[in-house]
């Protein structure tokens, strides 16, 4: 029990530094997110669309699935609520809602859910309808909030300046957007969001000195390179069959959308390498200004080796997570694992192995980069 | 087109990091296998969370002390990355089930692909969010992990001084360096698989208030914000659990073979005695 005893009271110590040193700060902030999340909690007035309050659901079995075998139930719902805005705010509103046992394309609701719903007046006066959606900014408030708060209260000045790069990089995404729907080439405004994106993010991540200068360098020439090696793979097979890419009804010019797709989504990974990379190498040449670029290399080698093989999983893990639901249902389905990753799966794929080439790309070209416009520079310490 | 690019990034593996990139392509093809049985699994009508937490372990335990060996380092990154998973957990299931993010949304619902498929699977869809939403954190929080635990390593083995407040003070002040980037690395892949998303949103005029509450976006703004939830959590915990680990090694003796700190420390003793 000894060392338990001993591990509490440092954790215990901890907190009370902590809390005794940034209390004011931590509580005007969380004061702050909470009153934020409590507006989200009650901004009924901000919809046109009805909102109901569920109070009660019946649940009745209508049908059970016979071709399969695999069980599925169906159910119908009765649910009686409590409108929460517009014209009949505060009466009872009587929905009608379907579901299956899976939830796989429609949705089981409960009591204390509060869901968007069509509501009309029959000629008994009575408000019936049917539920269209659910309320979900609410979660989304509280997880954004999370997610500040523990950024301000652990990591500080840093967590502040990521929350502005993110908020800059999604604000010019959305204008980006934009601009899309008016017509202008998607893959043109992707290569100037990659260049808003490195130059924002990199500024909050390193500040102005050449450590940032060299990271952004190594990115955008390391994304070219990536780039054009994908081409070149491109033009010498057969290319890409854009059918299983998601999100596609109704849009033109896939292979364009596709590329500025991994445009965007190995700029992350690129950056990470680049700055780290970069960084290390600073260090080094701030503490012996001396050093060889031999012995530089080396260094950037064994920093190279050290990172490369989490980044890779983090891309693996952070793609392949997406195409869980698809993946089960056609497995369900009576597709074979192997055809689903060999032909209907690729563009988690392609995602996934572009992104590990950038990062690999990225170690050598930013060692390279890193020692061109350290070593010439030296005498100005940033 | 696939296997010429998986050729390029083996052949690159190599060249950039020899016997390392060897070990990592090992680990990379041992991962996939894991994510393939537990999803294999999932089909069979096994619990989904319960699947998913057990390949968790298995891919942390397989990375951490495979790629790095077993030694103080490893230890409190899988302790923490343990605890930050079970946490996480905690939040996920709450939100998972409360805003029904689970299943194919109503996007999707509008492609040609789904109206192919019997949608009679009897599998819980909460459950499947819950596992996305834990498998897609697990490669982040391992390398926010790693890099504070052997950062702080560092810092004790060239100043044996330092107490464990100190310690724990330096985790975090290189935790805040890597994390930043860490979060880009997420939160772009995020984008750039859901531009076509956002940009069919916009096609179908969705506002912002609509977009919020549409399922289509909240799936993919849970799988990245809890991602990035669980690097900042992970932070703390491993700077504490390294420090406690380093400061107290001679209590963990028996989980740590590779400790290079030990032999070390059992050195020191055999010098006294000879003396």
């Amino acid at each position: 029990m000894e060392p338990m005893k001993r591990a509490a009271n440092i954790i215990f110590s901890i907190l009370l530094k902590l809390e005794k040193r940034n209390l004011i700060l931590n509580l005007l902030v969380l004061a702050v997110l909470v009153s934020g999340v409590t507006i989200v909690f009650n901004n009924y007035h901000w919809y046109d669309k009805t909102i109901v309050n569920i109070e009660k659901a019946e649940n009745t079995l209508t049908d059970r699935s016979k071709a399969s075998g695999k069980g599925e139930k169906y159910f119908s719902q009765a649910i009686t609520g409590t409108i929460m805005n517009g014209d009949y705010q505060g009466e009872k509103a009587y929905l009608s809602n379907r579901f299956s046992s899976s939830n796989l394309l429609d949705d089981q609701y409960n009591p204390g859910d509060e869901v968007f719903a069509k509501i009309n007046a029959n000629e008994n006066g009575r408000l019936e309808g049917y539920v269209t959606g659910l309320k979900r900014d609410k979660y989304t408030a509280i997880l954004a909030s999370l997610l500040i708060w523990l950024l301000i209260v652990l990591i500080r000045k840093k967590g502040l300046f990521f929350i502005i790069s993110l908020v800059i990089n999604i604000a010019s995404l959305g204008y980006a957007l934009h601009l899309n729907h008016n017509g202008l080439n998607i893959l043109t405004l992707s290569n100037c969001l990659v260049l808003i994106f490195t130059f924002i993010s990199l500024l909050f991540i390193c500040g102005i000195n050449r450590k940032a200068m060299a990271a952004t360098l190594s990115t955008l020439i390391t994304l070219v390179f990536t780039m054009v090696l994908f081409q070149i793979t491109l033009a010498n097979t057969d290319g890409i069959d854009y059918t299983y890419m998601e999100y596609i009804a109704g849009q033109n010019n896939l292979s364009q959308l596709f590329l500025s797709q991994i445009l965007i989504g190995s700029l992350g990974a690129i950056m990470d390498v680049a700055v780290t990379e970069a960084s290390a190498l600073n260090e080094l040449i701030l503490k012996n200004p001396e050093i060889s670029a031999k012995e530089l290399i080396q260094s950037g080698r064994e920093v190279g080796y050290d990172i490369m093989g989490t980044m890779i999983n983090i891309m693996l893990f952070a793609y392949l997570c997406g195409a869980f639901p698809l993946i089960i249902l056609k497995l369900k389905n009576n597709i074979g694992l192997n055809t689903i990753i060999l032909s209907q799966l690729p563009m988690e794929l392609y995602r996934f192995l572009i992104g590990s080439i950038g990062i690999l790309l990225a170690i050598p070209i930013t060692v390279f980069i890193s020692i061109l416009t350290m070593k010439k520079g030296k005498g100005s310490a940033c | 087109m696939l296997k010429l690019l998986v050729l390029i990034l083996v052949i690159l593996l190599y060249a950039i990091g020899r016997e390392r990139g060897i070990v990592t392509f090992v680990s990379l093809c041992f991962n996939i296998a894991a994510l393939s049985a537990s999803i294999i699994m999932m089909s069979w009508g096994w619990d989904p969370v319960a699947v998913t937490i057990m390949s968790c372990f298995v891919i942390c335990y397989v990375t951490l002390f495979y790629q790095n060996g077993k030694n103080s380092k490893t230890f409190s990154s899988f302790f923490s990355v343990a605890a930050v998973l079970l946490i996480l957990f905690a939040i996920s299931c709450f939100i998972g089930y409360r805003s029904h993010s689970g299943g194919i949304n109503e996007i999707m619902q509008l492609e040609d692909e789904i109206t192919r498929y019997a949608p009679d699977i009897n599998i819980d869809m909460s459950k499947i969010a819950v596992s996305m939403i834990l498998t897609g954190l697990i490669g982040a929080a391992m390398d926010a992990s790693i890099a504070v635990a052997s950062a702080v390593y560092e810092v004790y083995k060239n100043n044996r001084n330092l107490s464990i407040m100190e310690l724990y003070q330096s985790g975090i002040s290189i935790g805040g360096d890597i994390l930043g980037t860490t979060m880009n690395t997420l939160y772009f892949a995020c984008l750039g698989e859901s531009l076509s998303l956002f940009i069919l949103l916009k096609n179908y005029q969705y506002s912002v208030l609509d977009m919020i509450n549409s399922k289509a976006f909240f799936q993919e703004f849970t799988d990245v914000t809890i991602s990035c939830i669980g690097c900042i959590l992970v932070i703390p915990l491993t700077a504490i659990s390294i420090a406690y680990v380093i400061k107290n090694l001679s209590q963990f003796e028996r989980f740590l073979p590779d400790e290079e700190l030990l032999l070390e420390l059992d050195e020191q003793i055999e010098k006294e005695e000879n003396k």
